[in-house]
C-alpha cells in the first residue's frame, strides 16, 4: 500500500531533487553531446597545395600535425604558405581549414634541403591556373609572373566584353520581341501583312569565353627531379614554426597504354587492361568498344598521400603496392591492328557512338554510329568514340599503332576465348592413379620376391 | 675419404631416397590434392569469365602455380626433415657414416635427392597446368613461368632449411614443430600483407590499418630473408625485366641456401651421427 500512500513533504523534496537532478545532467549530457560535433579549431601554417596528379591540379591541404608532402617530379605544383585555422574533422578522418575565418599568406622564400644542404630556394610567385577547354575540363595548365598576369588580364577582359555583348543582347531581344508584338498586333488588328524583308531578324545570343583563368594568387611553384627533400619557409632569419616538412618527389614506375574496354551489353562497366601483362578474355560473340589512354604506373603509397595529403592514414600499408593512373585524355590519333597469329585479320579507327535508349518503357539501347547530319535525331555529340571490335571467340593480338602503322610502346594485348573446363576434374585425379599403380606394382613384385625367396629353401 | 667414394656414396643414398619416394603414395596423394586445387580455383575463373562475357586477367594461373609449388617444395623439406631425424633416431645414420659417408656428402646426397624429386614433380605441374590453359583458354603467361623456374629456388632453400632443422633437432617431432612454425609464421606474413594491402584503407579501421602497416613493414623486411616472400619479388622483377634485381634475388637464394647446407653440416659434425652423442 506504500505505492498508492500520498506523497508527503520529506519525499516531495527528494523528488524534486531527483528531477532537478536528472535534468542538470541532460543539459550536461546535451550540452557535451553538441560540443562534441563543434570541432576544435587551431590556429596553425598550414601549405595550401594544388598538386599535378598526372592527369590534371588536384587541390589538397598539408597541415601542421602531418609532416610529409607528396609530389609528381618534374612537374609544376603550387605551395602556398598559409596562415589559417584548421581543424580535424572525424567524418571524413581528415584536416580542413577554415579558410574564410582566416587566410593569411605568409611571405618569405622556400628552403629546398637535399642530404642536408639547401639545394633550392624557391620565392613567392604570382601565379594563375588556365582552363583552355573550360573549368570542367580536366586540361590545365599553370602559368607564372607576368603571363599569369596576362592571362588573367585577357580573361577578365573578355568577360568584361562578355557581359557587355550580353546586356546589348538583352535590349536587342528586347526590341525585337517588342518589334515582332507590334507587327503581330498591325497583322490581327489592323489586318495588315509583312514582306519576308519587312521582318527583323533576332540578335544572335553572344557566346561566354570558352576558357577559364582562376585569379592570380602568390604561392611557391615547385618543380624538382624524383628524391626526398626537407622543405621550409624563412623569414629572414628565422624559419617559420611548423613549415618544416619532407617532401617525396617521386617518378613513375613505367608508363604504358591503357585498353578500356566497353562491352556492348554493359558499356556503362567499363575493364581496364593497363599493362601488356593483362590478357582480355572473351566468353560471347559479342561487340567490343575500346577506348585508349596513355597510363603511368605510380607508388601507390605516394600517390594516395598525393591525392589526400590532409588524410593522415592516407597510404599506410600501401608501400609495396603500384597504381596505374591514366595520364591524358583518350588518344585520338591511333589505330587498333587485330592479328590472328602473324596475319593481319583487320585494322581499326575510331569512330563516335551513341547509345540510343529503346523506345518502350523497359529498359534497353541500343549503340549505333553517331552520324553528325542527324543531329536532331541522335543529339549534338556523340556519347562516345571508341574502337569497334568484333570478333568470333578466339586468339588475338591487338596491336595499338601510330597512323603510320608504326606499333606503340606497351600498346600490344592478347585476346583470348575461355571455355569451361568443370567435366575435366578427372585430370586431376591422374597422380593418384598413377601412384596407386605404381604402390600395386612395387606391393606386388615384393610380394612375389618374398614368397620367391621363402620357396626358395624348400626347392632347394 | 677419396672424393670418388664419397660421390659414389652420396649418389646411392640420393637414388635410394628418390626410389623410396617413388614408391610411396605420398607424392602422388600431395601433387593430387595441389591439382584439385588448382583446378578449382581455375575454373572458378573460367566459369565468372564466362558468366560475365568479357573479362581482363593477369596471369590468371600465376596464383594456382604459386600455391601448388609452395605445398610441394614444404611437402619435400618436411619428409626429408623427418627422415634424416628419424635415420639419427633410429641408429641407420650410424651405421652409414660406417662406410665411405662423411657428413657434407651425406646432406648434399639427400639435398640433391630433394631438388631432383622437386624438378620431376615441377615438370608434372608444368604438364598439368599447360594441358589446363589448353582446355580452357587461360593464359600462362610470364608471371607463371617466372612462378615456376623461381620455385625452384624456394625449393632450394626449404630443403636446406629443413635439413638444419633436422640436424638441429632432437626427434622427428621437435623438427617437424620447429619447420613447421617457422614456415607458416613466414607464409602468414607474406599472406597477410598480400590480403591487406589488396584492401583500401577506407573500409579499414584505424587498428587494422596500422595492423596492415605492421605487415607490410614486416614483409618488406622479410623479402631480403622469406623464400616466400623474394619468389614473388622475383616474379615481379622479371615482370618489370628489371635484371639487376632477379640477378640479386637468385644469388640471395643461392648464399642462403649454401649458407643453410654448410651449417647443416656444423651442426650434424658438432651433434655426431648418434642421438644423445
Amino acid at each position: 500500500m506504500t505505492a498508492l500512500a500520498p506523497v508527503t513533504a520529506p519525499s516531495r523534496t527528494s523528488v524534486l531533487c531527483f528531477l532537478v537532478g536528472s535534468m542538470l545532467l541532460m543539459s550536461c549530457a546535451l550540452h557535451y553531446a553538441a560540443a562534441s560535433s563543434v570541432p576544435e579549431m587551431e590556429d596553425q601554417f598550414v601549405y595550401g597545395l594544388t598538386v599535378w596528379d598526372g592527369l590534371t591540379y588536384t587541390s589538397g591541404l598539408s597541415p601542421q600535425p602531418i609532416d610529409e608532402i607528396h609530389i609528381i617530379a618534374d612537374s609544376d605544383n603550387i605551395l602556398a604558405p598559409y596562415d589559417t585555422r584548421a581543424y580535424f574533422w572525424p567524418i571524413t578522418g581528415e584536416y580542413v581549414a577554415d579558410w574564410s575565418s582566416k587566410q593569411i599568406l605568409v611571405e618569405g622564400v622556400l628552403e629546398v634541403i637535399l642530404d642536408g644542404r639547401v639545394v633550392e630556394t624557391i620565392a613567392l610567385e604570382t601565379y594563375t591556373l588556365r582552363y583552355p577547354e573550360g573549368f570542367n575540363s580536366l586540361n590545365v595548365e599553370v602559368l607564372t609572373g607576368d603571363r599569369a598576369l596576362a592571362a588573367h588580364e585577357e580573361y577578365r577582359q573578355a568577360v568584361s566584353d562578355f557581359n557587355e555583348a550580353a546586356d546589348l543582347y538583352r535590349q536587342a531581344l528586347a526590341e525585337y520581341n517588342s518589334t515582332i508584338a507590334e507587327m503581330f498586333r498591325q497583322m490581327r488588328e489592323e489586318g495588315k501583312t509583312f514582306s519576308k524583308e519587312e521582318i527583323p531578324t533576332p540578335p544572335t545570343e553572344p557566346e561566354p569565353p570558352s576558357y577559364y583563368v582562376q585569379s592570380v594568387r602568390k604561392a611557391f611553384v615547385v618543380n624538382l627531379p624524383g628524391g626526398q627533400y626537407t622543405i621550409r619557409v624563412r623569414q629572414d632569419d628565422r624559419i617559420v614554426p611548423g613549415s618544416t616538412k619532407k617532401l617525396y618527389v617521386f617518378d613513375p614506375r613505367r608508363s604504358g597504354l591503357s585498353f578500356v574496354v566497353r562491352p556492348e551489353d554493359s558499356y556503362t562497366v567499363a575493364l581496364r587492361s593497363d599493362s601488356e601483362e593483362h590478357t582480355l578474355y572473351l566468353a560471347k560473340d559479342i561487340p567490343l568498344y575500346i577506348q585508349l589512354f596513355d597510363v603511368e604506373e605510380y607508388s601507390s603509397y605516394h600517390y594516395t598521400r598525393l591525392m589526400n595529403s590532409a588524410n593522415p592514414t592516407a597510404g599506410l600499408g600501401m608501400q609495396n603496392e603500384y597504381v596505374w593512373v591514366i595520364s591524358s585524355p583518350q588518344r585520338p590519333d591511333l589505330r587498333i591492328r587485330v592479328y590472328r597469329g602473324n596475319r593481319i585479320v583487320s585494322e581499326i579507327d575510331e569512330k563516335p557512338y551513341q547509345v540510343v535508349q529503346t523506345q518502350s518503357s523497359a529498359l534497353g539501347y541500343t549503340i549505333v554510329e553517331w552520324d553528325p547530319t542527324a543531329t536532331e535525331m541522335m543529339g549534338p555529340k556523340p556519347t562516345f568514340s571508341a574502337f569497334r571490335l568484333h570478333v568470333p571467340p578466339g586468339e588475338y593480338r591487338l596491336q595499338a599503332v601510330f597512323s603510320s602503322g608504326e606499333p606503340i610502346s606497351g600498346g600490344g594485348r592478347a585476346l583470348r576465348g575461355v571455355r569451361k573446363i568443370g567435366h575435366f576434374w578427372w585430370t586431376a585425379l591422374v597422380p593418384l592413379f598413377l601412384g596407386l599403380g605404381v604402390y600395386t606394382v612395387r606391393r606386388y613384385s615384393i610380394g612375389t620376391l618374398q614368397s620367391a625367396a621363402t620357396r626358395l629353401p624348400e626347392d632347394s | 675419404m677419396k672424393r670418388p667414394y664419397l660421390i659414389c656414396a652420396a649418389s646411392a643414398v640420393a637414388r635410394r631416397e628418390l626410389r623410396h619416394s617413388f614408391y610411396g603414395l605420398g607424392l602422388y596423394t600431395v601433387l593430387t590434392v595441389c591439382f584439385l586445387i588448382s583446378f578449382y580455383i581455375a575454373r572458378s575463373y573460367a566459369d565468372s569469365m564466362l558468366q560475365g562475357g568479357v573479362a581482363i586477367s593477369k596471369c590468371p594461373l600465376e596464383y594456382p602455380a604459386y600455391l601448388t609449388t609452395t605445398i610441394l617444395a614444404l611437402y619435400l623439406a618436411l619428409c626429408a626433415s623427418i627422415s634424416v631425424s628419424r635415420e639419427r633416431d633410429q641408429g641407420t645414420l650410424e651405421v652409414l657414416f660406417c662406410g665411405p659417408m662423411n657428413h657434407g656428402s651425406y646432406l648434399m646426397a639427400r639435398f640433391s635427392e630433394q631438388i631432383v624429386l622437386f624438378c620431376i614433380a615441377l615438370c608434372c605441374v608444368t604438364v598439368y597446368f599447360t594441358v589446363m590453359s589448353l582446355v580452357s583458354g587461360l593464359e600462362l603467361g610470364l608471371r607463371f613461368w617466372s612462378t615456376i623456374a623461381g620455385s625452384v629456388l624456394l625449393a632450394s632453400y626449404t630443403s636446406a632449411f629443413g635439413l638444419l632443422v633436422s640436424v638441429l633437432s632432437k626427434n622427428p617431432r621437435t623438427a617437424t614443430a620447429v619447420f613447421l612454425l617457422v614456415n607458416l609464421i613466414l607464409i602468414g606474413i607474406r599472406t597477410a600483407a598480400s590480403v591487406l594491402s589488396g584492401t583500401s584503407n577506407e573500409v579499414l579501421s584505424a587498428s587494422v590499418i596500422y595492423l596492415k602497416l605492421a605487415t607490410v613493414v614486416a614483409d618488406r623486411a622479410l623479402r631480403w630473408v622469406s623464400p616466400f616472400s623474394y619468389c614473388t619479388w622475383l616474379t615481379d622483377a622479371v615482370e618489370l625485366g628489371d635484371v639487376r634485381i632477379v640477378a640479386i634475388i637468385v644469388a640471395a637464394a643461392v648464399i642462403y641456401t649454401a649458407l643453410l647446407l654448410s651449417l647443416a653440416t656444423k651442426a650434424l659434425q658438432r651433434r655426431g651421427v648418434r642421438t644423445g652423442q
